[in-house]
């Protein structure tokens, strides 16, 4: 909110330039963003915090400045001559509910002109455009009690009546910015005998509005239900100074204050009679809360040692009243501008915010707690530090992401992706369900900086659809991997990408059966694409993108992707060790080159070793592939190295090459390979 | 006289290996195997000996002979090649770079997160994580922001279904946690939160926050004043100063936000900070709303709780200005951390 300095100080006599003014503001929790200099004034901008509706007048901040530096407070002048005639019109609320109050005052006669000087002044030092004296006066008083009034031009309501009521599904107004609102019943109004002439709380209809030929007034001061204005003006996308002060609540007592207010002043610069009686339907009286504030709870809260004299000095100077209750606590009546104070806790956050946070004594005695690191913290954790070490940089990519191509990626759900219904930008409303899409974005992105040779990894949710009645979405946390490196042999990459997976799951102490097999997702080049799975459920994919893929990202090489369940690795990790004795006798090792059909893979070859039942087997280690000369087509060449040790003896090489024997002849007979 | 001869054999060594010059080299080899050096005269007193010991001791003579011989021609050999001008050959070039084995980076948001999350670690504060997408509930009714409400306005949220959000707080961990767990609670919760802002410099849709809440007997403001205090010395270095200034926050009261002085000027006003202070995180006392909320007695237990966006704190640590950067992934820019 605007504030003027020369306008506040009207109301209260304090001692500070308009910087320490600000500062002062600021300290007591009312930001000032702005302090703008003008002719021979100063306008602070002040921000109001959505509980203190009462400060979104001079005369709520004037209280604030008041309680703060001790100086007394000024209440302007309310009372006016009222005239002999009476009221002949007829006020109707059919919904007290959405307006708990309505009052009205008549007067006539009054010559509409240019306000005076000094009220043009205070307008315009807030920022506002001085339209004529009566209108000025309403938004005068708005912005100075924070209760919005409204001037209709009484001879062009039809009937000589107001009525309070929903709108009529069809009706429609023209607003005096010139809008035109189609109307609902949601939409509460004032009419009179036949149409709407304003959106309660909102803003004035245009047919109505007080202009240059006015002669009689009708001044509306009321109270509308903050949850109906706000959402009106969302409606109408019309936010103004008045529905912004009855969304956040004005002051029941209020309601008549500015209405007598605004008559006085209409009264002294429009001239005018105000008529002799006052319409008030509804009521501007309210249980006043009474809340019990104890000094220990006070203290207990606070972690302070503030005394009871300060705490009632305090809340008296904010306005309220404060009489002593019981041993050390106080029985404060809350008054009706304060609407955000119904507990004792606010009342706490009172006297804390006056006496000062920066007094309140910090206190670093805590009792020690030690709690161990939660499981997925050590998971990722060390699979970050694995992965850091192993030449891989993290990224972090968006979760909304648009609706090209990634689904096609997922390895974890084919589903239609959830959607987003107030995206930012058109198109861009899906919530990804795989982290494929956005790692080769950020290759391209490099790619088109001439970063060449992209290693990175990212370690995020996705979101997946469920079938089920769960509300929310399977979040799953996935670790997206994409590996390219320079050289021709693409094999070279995938193995490299392969190695630091399955790397990465033995030094995380994965257990459970891992199997990898062919997969063909649709996005994947199928001779050079894996899945893994852990005891038969799937635990992630990797591979070569297909060429078209490669094409439509218009990336310069074809990176090879890995997915990974992460959420399956963290269950299935061990990172407790347990420590085996060492060896005491040494092992015996051979090296053994068979050739096999093309078909046979290596995971045959050892499933075939590990079922041949070698007592003394302890290892079987592949180190080499090889097809070309020698070796005829459609055959490969597989060499690997056979570690044997007994745990009581040293074995003797005949009985290693015995068992060396025993698994060629295994070899051969299951799968034909043939020595080479 | 066996002794003897291994006192000499060591002192023959020992003088031979300090040997600098062919002068000294000259003067040992008069000594030791010149025609009246020590071996030589030796030698002589063979005869004199008893008859049983003379073979003996002619072997152990000659051996010794040998020995100090071929140590002899060792030590000019050496002499010589050092005098020699030096051949020219292959040399190793030490100042060529060494061969680095790859290093990747973690994420400077990551980076962030797990120095801030280790501060509160050593306090007690143990990890914990919510849902992204999340239910209204959480995100809002649960924390005292009621629909219909102007509070809201300060949450602007994207929606999947009426009751279904993308979470525009990590506070909605909170409830997740004190629905499950008793007091007393010191967690920590970092994630991701989302709001429909347009992507600028200082704006993005989408960022993280950390989310701290502490829930025992006998926690005041006055300890959320410590808990924090410790943190940004930690953190920004012992230097650090801070401030709290009174705020609004539905689900918190009384709520502060918090400023620190500023790590570049020291508090003297610069280009970054422009007063000398930085806000860092908005913080309070739980409200007893709140905990009525997730059906703790407000009476017996009394909380804290704060937050602090992670891309802030970031930029004002590492002096980044834009805050795309960090969801760019540039390696460049990634690289540096």
């Amino acid at each position: 909110m605007k504030v003027s300095y020369c306008w506040l100080k009207e109301y209260c006599d304090f001692d500070l330039s308009a910087q320490e003014l600000a500062d002062t503001l600021t300290d007591a929790g009312f930001v000032v963003e702005e302090v703008n200099p003008l002719q021979d004034d100063y306008c602070l901008d002040v921000e109001v915090t959505s509980n203190r509706p009462d400060c979104l007048g001079v005369l709520g901040i004037a209280r604030e400045v008041a309680a703060i530096t001790r100086s007394k407070l000024r209440l302007p002048e309310v009372d006016y001559k009222a005239g002999k005639a009476p009221v002949d019109f007829k006020i109707h609320v059919e919904d007290s509910e959405l307006c708990p109050h309505y009052t009205a005052r008549v007067i006539r006669g009054v010559k509409i002109g240019p306000s005076p000087s000094w009220l043009q002044k205070h307008l315009e030092a807030v920022g506002l455009r001085p339209i004529n004296n009566v209108v000025d006066i309403t938004n005068f008083v708005l912005l100075e009690s924070g209760q919005p009034l409204h001037a209709f031009d009484m001879d062009k309501l039809t009937d000589k009546k107001i009525v309070v009521r929903r709108a009529v599904k069809g009706e429609a107004i023209k607003t005096i910015d010139g809008t035109r609102c189609d109307l609902t019943p949601e939409t509460l109004v004032i009419a009179d005998g036949v149409r709407p002439v304003a959106i309660a709380g909102v803003m004035g209809g245009v047919d109505t509005e007080v202009t240059e030929a006015t002669k009689n007034i009708l001044l509306e001061s009321a109270r509308f239900m903050p949850s109906t204005v706000r959402r009106a003006a969302k409606r109408f996308t019309l936010s103004t100074d008045s529905s912004y002060r009855f969304e956040r609540g004005v002051d029941p007592e209020g309601v008549d204050w500015a209405s007598r207010r605004a008559a006085r002043l209409i009264q002294e610069l429009a001239g005018g009679e105000v008529a002799r009686d006052v319409i008030d339907i509804g009521s501007g009286k309210i249980k006043k809360h009474v809340v019990t504030l104890t000094m220990s709870r006070l203290n207990a809260v606070l972690g302070a040692q503030i005394e009871p004299a300060t705490a009632k000095d305090i809340l008296s100077r904010l306005g309220f009243e404060v009489k002593a209750a019981g041993k050390e606590g106080f029985s404060v009546t809350v008054p009706g501008f304060r609407g955000d104070v119904s507990r004792e806790i606010d009342l706490i956050e009172e006297v804390a915010r006056i006496y000062g946070y920066n007094n309140i004594p910090t206190d670093t005695r805590l009792s020690i707690q030690v709690r161990p690191r939660g499981r997925y913290e050590q998971v990722e954790g060390k699979a970050r530090e694995i992965l850091v070490g192993w030449g891989l940089t993290e990224v972090i990519t968006y979760s909304i992401v648009d609706d090209t191509q990634h689904q096609r990626f997922g390895a974890f759900s084919n589903a239609q992706a959830l959607t987003i219904r107030n995206p930012i930008r058109k198109g861009e409303d899906r919530l990804r369900q795989t982290l494929m899409g956005n790692l080769l974005k950020v290759k391209k992105h490099n790619q088109d900086r001439d970063v060449p040779w992209v290693k990175v990894f990212e370690l995020s949710r996705i979101y997946l659809p469920t079938a089920g009645p769960e509300k929310l979405p399977d979040e799953k946390t996935s670790l997206c991997l994409l590996w390219e490196e320079e050289g021709v042999i693409p094999e070279r990459a995938f193995y490299a990408l392969k190695g630091i997976v399955e790397g990465m799951f033995s030094a995380l102490g994965l257990s459970g059966h891992q199997q990898w097999q062919g997969y063909s997702g649709e996005s994947f080049d199928q001779k050079m694409s894996c899945r893994v799975e852990l005891d038969g459920k799937l635990l992630g994919v990797l591979g070569e993108l297909k060429k078209e893929i490669v094409a439509e990202f218009d990336l310069n090489s074809a990176p090879i992707l890995a997915e990974i369940d992460f959420d399956a690795v963290v269950e299935r990790a061990d990172l407790t060790t347990a420590f085996r004795k060492l060896p005491l006798y040494p092992s015996a090792v051979r090296d053994m080159a068979v050739v096999v059909d093309e078909q046979v893979s290596w995971a045959d070859i050892e499933k075939c070793i590990a079922e041949s039942g070698l007592q003394y087997l302890e290892s079987v280690e592949f180190f080499d592939l090889y097809r070309g000369k020698q070796i005829p087509s459609g055959k490969k060449s597989l060499a690997f190295r056979l570690y044997f040790r007994a745990p009581d003896r040293t074995l003797r090489g005949e009985e290693a090459n015995e068992m060396h024997k025993l698994v060629e002849e295994r070899l051969g007979s299951a799968l034909g390979a043939v020595l080479r | 006289m066996k002794a003897e001869l291994q006192g000499i054999k060591a002192e023959a060594e020992d003088e031979l290996r300090r040997i600098g010059s062919p002068d000294e080299l000259e003067t040992l080899r008069v000594k030791y195997l010149g025609r009246k050096g020590i071996l030589s005269e030796l030698l002589a007193k063979i005869p004199s000996l008893p008859a049983e010991q003379r073979p003996e001791m002619g072997r152990l003579l000659n051996e010794l002979k040998k020995d100090i011989t071929s140590r002899y021609e060792g030590a000019k050999t050496a002499l010589l090649d050092m005098q020699r001008p030096k051949a020219v050959g292959p040399v190793q070039d030490v100042t060529l770079p060494g061969r680095r084995p790859p290093l990747g980076h973690k994420h400077p948001l990551i980076q962030t997160i797990e120095d801030i999350k280790d501060i509160f670690a050593d306090m007690g504060f143990q990890v914990a994580f919510g849902p992204e997408v999340e239910l209204e509930f959480y995100n809002f009714e649960a924390l005292n922001i009621p629909l219909d409400h102007p509070s809201r306005d300060d949450f602007d949220t994207f929606y999947l279904k009426d009751d279904v959000l993308l979470r525009s707080q990590t506070s909605t961990v909170q409830i997740r946690i004190m629905e499950k767990q008793r007091p007393p609670i010191r967690i920590i919760a970092p994630g991701k939160v989302f709001r429909p802002d347009t992507v600028d410099a200082t704006h993005s849709f989408m960022f993280h926050q950390i989310e701290g809440l502490m829930v025992e007997e006998g926690v005041t403001f006055g300890h959320l004043k410590g808990v924090l205090a410790l943190f940004a010395q930690a953190y920004f270095g012992p230097d650090t100063r801070m401030r709290f200034r009174p705020s609004f926050f539905p689900f918190t009261e009384p709520s502060a936000e918090v400023e620190i002085s500023c790590s570049l000027c020291k508090g003297k006003g610069c280009s970054t900070c422009g007063s000398g202070w930085m806000e860092i995180l908005g913080a309070g006392m739980v409200d007893p709303n709140v905990f009525k909320a997730v059906g703790y007695d407000a009476e017996k237990y009394t909380g804290f709780a704060f937050g602090m966006g992670v891309e802030r704190i970031a930029m004002l640590k590492y002096g980044i200005d834009d805050i795309r950067l960090f969801f760019e992934n540039d390696m460049r820019f990634l690289s540096q951390f």
